[in-house]
């Protein structure tokens, strides 16, 4: 009879050190996909002026749109808050996705390999946060949902562990973008 | 793995008692042909857990990619991004000049693993659709099925 009160306390014992562990080890990479997203941000706001810069000389008639791409970069990166951050944010891909549609204009510009890597670069850093921050949301999810379903639940509510916040789409983003298809010249 | 020693020790001693009475009394003393396969199998799977991807990838002809050309360039951001939407590590990337569109997925692990894209699956897709060919490969190796099919992939290459 001891025996078996003693394998019951062994088992639980084991279970208790493996779920704090699992729980501790979540958070910690939870940190660590937070810190990725911002690497790539920063990466990012470098690239831009290199784009800019390598597209200048052909587009001489652009150079509102160039000036409106510096300004809501440095807006973004000095943005505060989420709300904030957000807008300026949709700022930022909006004038950039401009200077994309007007690069088609120029051949020359298509045909100049420093132009093209920047934008692969650019491309794969945009792909890049909307991946970190999709796996940043799928890490969440596990934490959050370990903390919630039984017996786990106990666990992490004895020790204090608290549900992370999922990254949520700004509201600017999720309107669905206009379309003008009309031919203009 | 261990299915594939088996099937080898069973090719062996058949052989042995068709072959050479091998288990009954006139035979030799030694079971030779169930020794050497299954000598043959041990020896195979040893290699082909630590060096199979390497004798797959030089058997293809895969070369390793070079920066500088910017279709190798993209291939390379491509599976870094999907490599982070999945939360694994950046496997070594890998080139084959073939025309035809294929791609493959080898290593005995997450940390080890290699992908393997021909140069006609790069001029024949997009950017997307590569991508999609490499969320596939990727998944082979969280799925570890790139363990499974390295054993019977490194028998081919040394016959």
């Amino acid at each position: 009879m001891i025996f078996v009160i003693w394998g019951i306390i062994f088992v639980i014992g084991i279970w208790l050190i493996s779920t704090y562990n699992a729980l501790t080890a979540l958070r910690l990479r939870i940190q660590n996909a937070w810190r990725q997203i911002d690497v790539q941000l920063k990466r990012r706001y470098d690239l831009i002026p290199n784009l800019v810069e390598a597209v200048k000389g052909y587009m001489q008639h652009e150079q509102d749109t160039l000036q409106k791409v510096i300004e809501a970069r440095s807006q973004a990166m000095v943005s505060k808050g989420a709300k904030e951050a957000a807008e300026a944010e949709n700022m930022l891909n909006q004038s950039l996705g401009k200077i994309f549609v007007l690069m088609e204009n120029y051949p020359d510009l298509k045909a100049n390999k420093n132009v093209l890597n920047l934008q692969e670069e650019l491309t794969t850093t945009e792909n890049q946060i909307t991946f970190a921050r999709q796996y940043y949301n799928d890490l969440v999810t596990q934490y959050n949902t370990k903390q919630q379903i039984f017996p786990s639940n106990m666990l992490a509510g004895f020790f204090g562990f608290k549900p992370s916040e999922l990254f949520e789409a700004a509201e600017a983003e999720k309107a669905v973008p206009r379309v003008n298809l009309s031919l203009t010249r | 793995m261990a299915v594939f020693i088996l099937f080898f020790l069973f090719i062996g001693a058949t052989i042995d008692h068709l072959y050479f009475d091998a288990f009954t009394s006139a035979g030799p003393t030694l079971p030779i042909a169930t020794i050497f396969s299954l000598g043959f199998a041990t020896l195979t799977t040893l290699t082909a857990y630590y060096g199979g991807s390497d004798i797959i990838l030089s058997s293809l002809g895969a070369e390793k990619l070079n920066l500088r050309i910017p279709e190798h360039r993209e291939l390379h951001n491509i599976v870094t991004e999907m490599a982070l939407a999945s939360g694994s590590a950046m496997p070594r990337v890998y080139v084959i000049f073939d025309p035809a569109p294929n791609a493959l997925a080898t290593g005995s692990n997450e940390k080890n693993a290699a992908i393997c894209v021909t140069t006609g699956l790069l001029t024949l897709l997009d950017r997307e659709e590569t991508q999609g060919v490499v969320a596939h490969e990727i998944s082979h190796i969280r799925n570890e099925d790139i363990l499974l099919m390295k054993n019977p992939r490194c028998v081919d290459a040394f016959s």
